[in-house]
C-alpha cells in the first residue's frame, strides 16, 4: 500500500480545508483507500453528519452496543459480522471525542490498517479541533461585535494609521463628521488622552488608549457625543445668568427710582426757594433719564427677543451721527474725566437706521467710560472710521480696564457681564452688547472685539454701505 | 556485576520462541487477526488466560469476546500483544519463591502500565499501547535482581522501609549497579526495541538524558511510576519519598494542577482494574 504517499496527499487536503464537511470528504477518500468500506457514516451525538455514500445509513444495532466503549476508549475497533466487519474510527483531540466514523467493509484489518487508523483519528482530530475552534473565534467575534455595536459611544481602532475596526455608531460618526480622523491624528501625536471637540452645533468627547493585539500597538479611541450634555449645562448657565440679570435690573432700576423719590418728597415738605426747585427738579429729570434709558434698553431686548424690531433704513451721515452720540454720552464722559476723541474729515454716507446706529454708538461709548481705568492719568476713548467702496468701518478704542481673554467671546451672550459677580462697581443691565450686536446683524454686518486685560479694548464695526 | 551475570545465570527467564514469535508477528504490519490468533493458539493456556484479560473490567468490553480473533480486532494487535506479554512477565515473577513478595510486584507492574497508557490516552500521545508495555517493563530490573541474589532484594527493600528511604537513592550511596540499568540491559538482551530499554532506564529520573529520541515515553513512565506507588504504596518494594522529576511538566505539556485531576481519575481506574492487578492470571499453567 502506497499509504506514504496517501498521507501525504490527506495531510496536504486537511490543510486547506475550511469546513468541517470538506474534512469529511477528505477523510472519507483516505479511507476508502485504507478500508475499501462499502458505506461510511460521521455521526456525532447520534445524529448523521456525512455519508458515502450520499443517505446511505448503517443500521445502528451493527455497533450501537460498542459505541460508547469506543467513545471512551478513542481507539479504532472493528466488529465482525457475518459478512465482514463494521469499523469504528472516534474521531477526538486529548480525550475530547469530536465525532465518530462508522464504516462497513468486508476486508480483515491488519495491524498496519489499524496503526493507520489511529494515526488517521488523531490527525483528524487535531484539524476538526482547530476548524471548531476557528468556528467559535468568528462566533465570538460576531457576538462581541454586536455588543460593541449596541453602544451608543463610537469605538474606533487605528492600526498603523488606519481604522482596523469600527462599530456601527463609529462609522456613523466618521461619516457625518470626516474631520474628527484629523484631529484624533493630531491628538495623538501630542499624547493626549482625553480632548473635546467643538464642531458646528455638536460637542465630541474622545478618549485614547493604547492597546496591543499579538504585540502590535494600536489605539483605541472612544467618541461619545455630548451635544445634549453640552446644551444642559449652558441651559442651567443661561438660567443662573437671568437669576443675576432680574437681581441686576432690579438694582439699576431702583436707584434712579429712589433718586426720584427721595428729591419729590423733600421738593414737597421743605420749604425751598425756586431755584432750590429747579436744581432738585433737574435731579428729578436726569434721573428719570437714566429710568427711561433701562426701560428703552428693556423694550428693545423683548422687541430682539419676539423679532418684533424694525429697522428703517434711510440714507445717513455716519458723522452726523456719531457726533450726536458723542454729545449723548458727554455729560457721562465729564462725570468720569474721560475724553473722547474724534476727527471726522469726510462725511461718509450709508443707508442705515439713524436712530439705531446711533443707539449702537451711544452704546459703546457708554460701555468704553464706564469701564475706564480710573488708575490711568489720561482716559481716552477714540473713535476713527475707514470707508471703501462697499464698507464703512467704525472703530471705538479706549484705554479702560480691557476684559480678560477669557471671556472676550461671551460679551456679546445676553444678560453677559463680564464681572458677573453682583458687585454693582459698574451699573449696566448685561443687555447693552447683546442689543448692540442685533442691530447690527440686522445691517448685515458684523461686530468684532478685541481686547488686553489692564491696557486697552477695540470694537470694530462693519456696515454694508447699502 | 549483576549485568555480566544476566546472560549466564539460567534463574533468569528468557521470553520463549513463542512469546518473541508474537511479538514479531503484531509488529509486522501485514499480520491479518488470524496470524496472530494462529501464533498464539499455539499455547492453549496462553489464548484464554488473554481472553480472560481481554474481558477484565478494565476493557470495559460490552458483551464478552470468546474468539481470539475478535479480541485481535476489537481491542487491537498491539494490545492483545502486550497481554501476551504480560502474561509472560507474570509467569516470569512467579517461577521461583523467593524473599520478596511477588504479588505485590505484579500489581506494581501492572498498575504502572495501565497508568502510564492513561496517562498517554490524557495527554493525546498516539502510542498507547507502546507506554503500556514500557511501564509493563519499566522495572524487570528488580525481577532480574531477585532471580540472582534473592536475598539481597529482600534486604535492600528492608532497609529501605527501615530507614525511609527510596531504593533508587539505596542503591545510588552504596555504588551498586541500580535497578533500571539492570533492567535496561535486560530488556537489551530480550531484543526489545529501543523505547522500552530507554524506558526502564530512564523511569527513575528522565532528566538524566533529557535529549533521549523517547523522553516523552520515560517521562509517561515515570509520572505512571509514582502514581502507581501512591495508590498501591509498598508494591515497588521502595519506601519513603517518592521523586517526581520536574521535567514531565514542560515534556508532557501539563501542570501542576493536572496531578491533581490526574489522581482522581487514577482512583477510579484502580478500582477498574483490580481484577487486572490482583492476580489475573494466577492458577494458570505458566509458560
Amino acid at each position: 500500500m502506497e499509504v506514504q504517499q496517501l498521507l501525504s496527499k490527506y495531510m496536504l487536503e486537511i490543510s486547506k480545508v475550511s469546513d468541517e464537511k470538506s474534512l469529511y470528504i477528505a477523510l472519507s477518500g483516505i479511507l476508502r483507500r485504507i478500508t475499501d468500506y462499502q458505506t461510511l457514516n460521521v455521526i456525532s451525538q447520534s445524529s448523521i453528519l456525512y455519508s458515502e455514500p450520499v443517505n446511505d445509513i448503517i443500521d445502528e444495532a451493527l455497533f450501537m452496543e460498542y459505541l460508547p466503549w469506543v467513545e471512551e476508549r478513542l481507539y479504532p475497533t472493528f466488529l465482525p459480522k457475518d459478512d465482514g466487519y463494521v469499523g469504528l474510527i472516534p474521531i477526538f483531540k486529548g480525550k475530547k471525542l469530536l465525532s465518530t466514523i462508522v464504516l462497513t467493509t468486508s476486508d480483515e484489518p491488519t495491524a498496519e490498517v489499524i496503526d493507520y487508523l489511529q494515526l488517521l483519528s488523531y490527525l483528524s482530530g487535531l484539524t476538526l479541533e482547530n476548524l471548531r475552534l476557528i468556528d467559535f473565534v468568528d462566533k465570538t467575534r460576531e457576538y462581541f461585535e454586536t455588543i460593541l455595536n449596541l453602544s451608543n459611544d463610537g469605538i474606533i481602532v487605528f492600526y498603523q494609521g488606519e481604522i482596523e475596526f469600527s462599530n456601527v455608531k463609529g462609522s456613523e460618526i466618521i461619516e457625518d463628521y470626516p474631520i474628527i480622523l484629523q484631529e484624533i491624528e493630531e491628538k495623538i501625536g501630542d499624547n493626549e488622552t482625553f480632548f473635546e471637540v467643538e464642531l458646528p452645533n455638536t460637542f465630541l468627547s474622545i478618549s485614547t488608549k493604547e492597546i496591543e493585539l499579538q504585540g502590535e500597538p494600536r489605539i483605541l479611541v472612544d467618541v461619545r457625543n455630548i451635544t445634549s450634555e453640552k446644551e444642559v449645562e449652558k441651559l442651567r448657565e443661561v438660567d443662573k445668568i437671568k437669576t443675576n440679570f432680574i437681581a441686576n435690573v432690579s438694582h439699576e432700576l431702583k436707584t434712579p427710582l429712589t433718586a426720584i423719590k427721595a428729591y419729590t418728597e423733600t421738593i414737597m415738605n421743605v420749604p425751598m426757594t425756586q431755584e432750590e426747585i429747579r436744581e432738585f427738579s433737574e435731579t428729578i429729570y436726569n434721573q428719570s433719564l437714566k429710568l427711561e434709558g433701562i426701560l428703552n434698553d428693556l423694550l428693545d431686548f423683548s422687541q430682539l427677543e419676539s423679532h418684533t424690531l424694525k429697522i428703517l433704513k434711510e440714507p445717513t451721515d455716519l458723522c452726523e451721527v456719531v457726533n450726536r452720540s458723542i454729545l449723548t454720552v458727554n455729560h457721562l464722559a465729564v462725570h468720569y474725566d474721560v475724553k473722547i476723541e474724534f476727527d471726522c474729515n469726510n462725511s461718509i454716507e450709508i443707508n442705515c437706521d439713524k436712530k439705531r446706529i446711533e443707539q449702537i454708538m451711544v452704546n459703546l461709548l457708554t460701555n468704553a467710560i464706564k469701564f475706564s481705568d480710573k488708575n490711568k492719568k489720561q482716559k481716552i476713548v477714540r473713535i476713527e472710521m475707514e470707508n471703501d467702496d462697499k464698507t464703512v468701518k467704525i472703530v471705538v478704542e479706549d484705554n479702560g480696564v480691557g476684559i480678560p481673554a477669557d471671556k472676550l467671546d461671551r460679551i456679546f451672550d445676553k444678560f453677559y457681564r463680564a464681572d458677573i459677580e453682583l458687585t454693582y462697581s459698574i451699573p449696566g443691565t448685561g443687555l447693552g452688547l447683546a442689543i448692540v450686536k442685533e442691530i447690527v446683524e440686522m445691517h448685515n454686518g458684523t461686530i468684532t472685539v478685541e481686547s488686553r486685560e489692564g491696557e486697552w479694548t477695540r470694537f470694530i464695526v462693519q456696515l454694508p454701505k447699502s | 556485576m549483576i549485568k555480566e551475570l544476566l546472560g549466564v545465570i539460567s534463574e533468569i527467564p528468557t521470553p520463549d520462541a513463542l512469546i518473541q514469535q508474537i511479538v514479531s508477528t503484531a509488529s509486522n504490519p501485514n499480520t491479518s487477526a488470524k496470524d496472530l490468533e494462529r501464533v498464539i493458539s499455539m499455547d492453549v493456556g496462553l489464548s484464554t488466560k488473554i481472553l480472560k484479560l481481554v474481558n477484565s473490567a478494565y476493557y470495559g468490553l460490552p458483551r464478552k469476546i470468546t474468539k481470539l480473533s475478535e479480541a485481535i480486532v476489537i481491542v487491537g494487535f498491539k494490545t492483545v500483544r502486550n497481554l501476551a506479554l504480560s502474561v509472560f512477565t507474570y509467569s516470569a515473577l512467579h517461577s521461583k519463591t523467593t524473599f520478596v513478595d511477588h504479588d505485590k510486584l505484579w500489581s506494581h507492574f501492572m498498575f504502572t502500565a495501565i497508568l502510564s497508557e492513561q496517562i498517554a490516552k490524557s495527554i493525546g500521545f498516539m502510542n498507547r499501547e507502546e507506554v503500556f508495555l514500557g511501564g509493563l517493563m519499566h522495572d524487570v530490573g528488580k525481577l532480574a535482581i531477585d532471580l540472582i541474589f534473592p536475598t539481597y532484594l529482600f534486604e535492600l527493600s528492608k532497609t529501605s522501609k527501615e530507614l525511609g528511604i527510596p531504593l533508587f537513592e539505596i542503591e545510588h550511596e552504596l555504588g551498586v549497579e541500580p535497578h533500571n540499568e539492570i533492567g535496561a540491559e535486560l530488556l537489551g538482551m530480550w531484543k526489545f526495541p529501543e523505547e522500552y530499554i530507554q524506558v526502564a532506564h530512564l523511569h527513575q529520573k528522565p532528566s538524566l538524558n533529557p535529549d533521549s529520541q523517547y523522553i516523552e515515553m520515560c517521562c509517561i513512565v515515570h509520572l505512571a511510576d509514582l502514581y502507581s506507588n501512591i495508590l498501591l504504596p509498598e508494591s515497588s518494594l521502595s519506601y519513603g519519598n517518592l521523586y517526581l522529576d520536574p521535567m514531565v511538566f514542560q515534556t508532557l505539556g501539563i501542570r501542576p494542577s493536572t496531578l491533581k485531576v490526574f489522581y482522581n481519575d487514577f482512583r477510579q481506574i484502580y478500582e477498574r482494574s483490580q481484577d487486572l492487578i490482583f492476580g489475573g492470571v494466577e492458577n494458570e499453567t505458566g509458560i
